[in-house]
Parts: C-alpha cells; sequence; structure tokens
C-alpha cells in the first residue's frame, strides 16, 4: 500500500504539494481583494473553485519546471 | 531521471506498531481534540446562525459574534503571520512539536491507523495478512478496512465543505441526493486528498513533501528539546537476560530489541542520531521506557533532552534566538488583538462619479455626484445619515441623508454635494462621515475629492 514512493513519484508529490500550498494561500489573497465577479458572471463557488485550479496550474508549472532544471542540471 | 532511479532501493512499507505511555496518551488526547474541533465545529450554533461559518458565496465569515468581510483580509493575514511566528517560536523551544501531536498529517494518520488496527490487528497480524495470500478472510478484512477509511474520508470532505456552506442544509442535500455540483466536488476533492495523505501517503508526506520538514532545522540549536538516543549510556548494545551483570558482559542498556524502530511511523532508527524523517512524536520514546521498566534499568535510554544536556554542558532555554522570536510573536500578538478590538463594524466608501467632473447649476453653484457605498458589518439593521465636511459651505442632496442598511448588507447610496464655485476656488477635500441614527458610536468617515472650475 504505503511502500516508498519511488524519486519520479515523490518528485511529483513535491511539486503538487508545494504548489498546492501556494494555490490555497494565493486563493485567499486573490479573491480577499478581487471580487469573483469581476473575472466572470457565474456561480461565486464556481469561479473560487476555477481560480484556486488556476493557480494552483500555474504554481504546479512552475514548481515542475524549476524541478525539472534542478534535477537535470549537469 | 533514469540515472537517479537506478539508484532507488525501495524501501520496506512501514507498519507502525502500537505504543502506549506518557507520549502515546498525549498524542491521543491531542487527536482527541483537534479532529474533535474540526468535525464538531461546522455543527456548534451561536444567536441561531452556524458559529464557525466562512460564507464564501456571501464573501462573510463568521465566527462567533464577529461577523468579517474580505475587507478584514489583514486580520486572516495577521493570523497566518502570527501562526508561522509561533511555529518559529515553540520549535526552537520545544523542538518539532507541531509534527508529532498537532500536524493535520499526522492527526489523519493517526485515526486511519486506529481503523487499520480495528480492521486488520496488530502490527504482526497486518504483516502476515499482507505476506498471505488472497482469500476470503483477507478480503473481508482488506475491504472492512477501506470502507472504513472511504466514509470516514468522505464524512471529512462533507465537514470540510461545511464550513463553506451550512452543514445542516448541506447534510439535507446529500440525504436528497441534491446537493450542488460544486458541494459535490469538493467533498469528493477534500475526501479524497483525506485518503491520500492518510491512508496511502502517510509518512512519505514529511519525508518527501513536507517544506517544514525541510527548514525546521534552521530554527534548531544545540538547545532545542530533540528525541535522542542516549548513546553513551546505551552502547555497546545486545541482548542478556534479565538482571544480567552488565559490566562482565561488556554491555551498555540498549537491549537491541529494535522496538524503537517498530514503532516509529517514518521507519526510521533513532538510535543512528538526529534523522530529518524523525517528526519527534516519542513513540520511541514510549516503547523504550517500557522495555527500561522491564528490565528493571532507569527509563531515559531514549528520551527528549537537548544537545547540550546530553554532552554534559549547561542547558538554555532562554537565549537570542528564543527571545528575539518571543518578543515578535508578542508584538503580532498585541498588535492583532488591540486591531481586533478598535476593528470598526460599519464603513464606508466614496468615490466620485467618474461621468462627470462637475455640474455647475443655474445658481451658479457646482455640484459633484458621489456614490457612497455604506457597510453595515454589525448584526442588526442601522439607518446612517450622511454628513460632509470641509471647506466653503457645503450642502448635501438629499437632506437629510438617511439611509436604511440592513445587517451585513452593502449600500450603495449616491448623493450630491454642493458648494458655491469660487468659495473656496478650485478642488479641494471633503470629509464624508457616516453616523448610526439610533447608536452614533457606529460611525466611519473617509475622504474624497471634490472638483470645481479654477477660474
Amino acid at each position: 500500500m504505503n511502500a516508498d514512493l519511488s524519486p519520479r513519484a515523490r518528485a511529483v508529490g513535491v511539486f503538487v504539494w508545494c504548489s498546492f500550498l501556494t494555490a490555497c494561500i494565493g486563493t485567499m489573497v486573490l479573491f480577499a481583494f478581487f471580487e469573483p465577479e469581476m473575472f466572470w458572471h457565474g456561480e461565486r463557488v464556481a469561479t473560487y473553485t476555477l481560480g484556486f485550479f488556476f493557480l494552483w496550474v500555474v504554481a504546479g508549472s512552475s514548481a515542475a519546471l524549476a524541478l525539472y532544471m534542478a534535477r537535470t542540471e549537469r | 531521471m533514469d540515472a537517479l532511479d537506478s539508484y532507488y532501493v525501495a524501501e520496506q512499507k512501514i507498519y507502525p506498531r502500537e505504543v502506549t505511555g506518557r507520549y502515546a496518551r498525549l498524542r491521543t488526547l491531542a487527536v482527541w481534540v483537534l479532529l474533535g474541533l474540526f468535525y464538531v465545529m461546522p455543527w456548534v450554533m451561536w444567536n441561531g446562525r452556524q458559529a464557525v461559518l466562512f460564507d464564501l458565496p456571501a464573501r462573510k465569515f463568521y465566527v462567533f459574534g464577529l461577523v468579517m468581510w474580505p475587507q478584514d483580509f489583514i486580520y486572516l493575514t495577521g493570523l497566518l503571520v502570527i501562526a508561522a511566528m509561533s511555529l518559529f517560536f515553540f520549535t526552537a523551544v520545544g523542538g518539532r512539536l507541531w509534527c508529532g501531536y498537532a500536524c493535520p498529517q499526522t492527526v489523519w494518520t493517526e485515526a486511519f491507523l486506529w481503523m487499520e488496527r480495528i480492521a486488520e490487528g496488530t502490527r504482526s497480524e497486518r504483516i502476515k495478512l499482507d505476506k498471505a495470500p488472497w482469500s476470503a478472510r483477507k478480503l473481508a478484512r482488506k475491504s472492512a478496512k477501506q470502507a472504513m477509511w472511504i466514509v470516514f474520508s468522505l464524512w471529512t470532505g462533507v465537514t470540510f465543505v461545511g464550513f463553506f456552506t451550512p452543514i445542516g442544509t448541506l447534510v439535507g442535500k446529500i440525504v436528497t441526493l441534491s446537493l450542488g455540483p460544486w458541494e459535490w466536488f469538493w467533498t469528493v476533492f477534500y475526501g479524497f486528498a483525506t485518503y491520500g495523505n492518510a491512508g496511502f501517503l502517510r509518512e512519505q508526506v514529511c519525508k518527501y513533501m513536507c517544506p517544514y520538514a525541510r527548514f525546521q532545522s534552521a530554527m534548531f540549536d544545540r538547545d532545542t528539546m530533540i528525541v535522542t538516543y542516549d548513546a553513551a549510556r546505551g552502547e555497546p548494545r545486545g541482548s542478556r537476560r534479565r538482571g544480567a551483570d552488565l559490566a562482565s558482559l561488556n554491555l551498555g542498556s540498549c537491549v537491541d530489541c529494535t522496538l524503537c524502530v517498530q514503532v516509529c511511523p517514518t521507519g526510521i532508527d533513532i538510535r543512528k542520531g538526529l534523522q530529518y524523517e524523525c517528526i519527534a512524536c516519542a513513540a520511541c520514546i514510549d516503547a523504550c521506557d517500557s522495555v527500561m521498566d522491564k528490565m528493571a534499568y532507569p527509563q531515559g535510554l531514549i528520551r527528549y533532552t537537548t544537545q547540550n544536556a546530553l554532552d554534559r554542558k549547561p542547558a538554555r532555554i532562554v537565549r537570542a534566538r528564543v527571545v528575539v522570536y518571543a518578543v515578535i510573536l508578542c508584538g503580532l500578538v498585541t498588535g492583532f488583538a488591540v486591531g481586533l478590538l478598535r476593528r470598526t463594524p460599519v464603513d464606508v466608501d466614496v468615490i466620485r462619479d467618474r461621468n462627470a467632473l462637475y455640474r455647475t447649476l443655474d445658481d451658479g453653484r457646482v455640484e459633484n455626484v458621489y456614490s457612497v457605498k455604506i457597510l453595515n458589518k454589525t448584526e442588526h439593521a442601522h439607518r446612517f445619515e450622511v454628513t460632509v465636511e470641509g471647506a466653503g459651505e457645503l450642502s448635501l442632496q438629499p437632506q437629510p441623508a438617511v439611509f436604511d442598511v440592513g445587517s451585513g448588507e452593502v449600500f450603495p447610496a449616491t448623493v450630491r454635494v454642493r458648494r458655491p464655485a469660487y468659495e473656496p476656488l478650485g478642488p479641494q477635500n471633503v470629509e464624508f462621515e457616516i453616523r448610526a441614527v439610533d447608536s452614533p458610536e457606529l460611525r466611519a468617515e473617509t475622504r474624497a475629492r471634490f472638483l470645481a472650475p479654477t477660474k
């Protein structure tokens, strides 16, 4: 079940988890200052959800790229 | 990446052995209190509404008597900074107390382990079960565990969403299967995250994913409390009969029973020294103390102590690092408390109408139009009077400018300010004030620009 993760799985875990934490904070800050209606006139919870996943993808891409660069350095 | 992979040796799956003792009781207490707070809090009522409710659709946060708004974001920021500073302070003094007793990862893993033990038995029974070929009994036990985990995870998801949607309504909607798509999504997503982190990943989160585990050593020094093995007393380790003479056998106190390794949730051997995987849960202390008792040796071969104490050097609790963290923490907490006490429950925001700079009336006066947003953060409706002050003879339309604002409402009022065109000449600043007619202490003011011709 929870046998040790392979280095690749660990790397995925690292950037998924770290970008998740960053996206949580980012979502709070973003929607504290901007009303959801500024982006889209839909259900607010939907905007919050999409905003959160958008930030997660952005932060995740950056983290994954940084991790890739650090790991492939020669 | 392939080169890295080839060095990788899969470690054994960790089966943490059940442990009893002082620190295990402390952790059980922490689990009950923290999970209790999480699962019970959404059901606590306050003045006819949920006591703690982060009403995202309405953008209002209820925390008992307080109603917070997005404008109060500074308090959330303050709270997060205080939490971070507390973490620094407690880490410097007590080591990884957070990891061992308070971290959601630890707390939920403990709950999942408890269910695992109910379904699959003790550590040795679990190892045997996993090695055994599939049978009806194995299937039944594994399914029972999975069923408990999944139900618990989903209930965790429901509770999580219950902090954002009134939980009574939420449960009603689940029963009638009329939950909205987003509520479904977050319930399942959070449940899945709980299952993944506490059931599947467990110590891997601490070892490979947690940023705090990596940088906590920056807050450590030689006077920080750590879980440590007293090698000077324990070595050379080895098995012996009870009551054997250690001096003649040339043995230390460690009987090499490996219980400390078996109970470790991250699977390390504390006797190899301080390792970053150690979450300071003190399970090994409990395990070792019980063995020391059986052998009639003094307890504390593995114990909470500091590096300095271990090296027989004077221990200092108060030191520069601790003082600095404490001073910053006290300052932040004081600032937060003062800010919260002085927080005005009403607010006003004034924006000059951007469509026109100003308008000259037939009687020669100049008029500016403002949209005045009155924010009533109290729990009752109030009638507010708007007044304006500044140089020159200012008059306000409508007269009197009173507006009824419901609890928690933002009322957009439009007011006109008029002034003779040339007294004073040109633009000026004006002060708007709102005041509740029935309770004058509910007031707020703001400044706005009044535009007028310069010649």
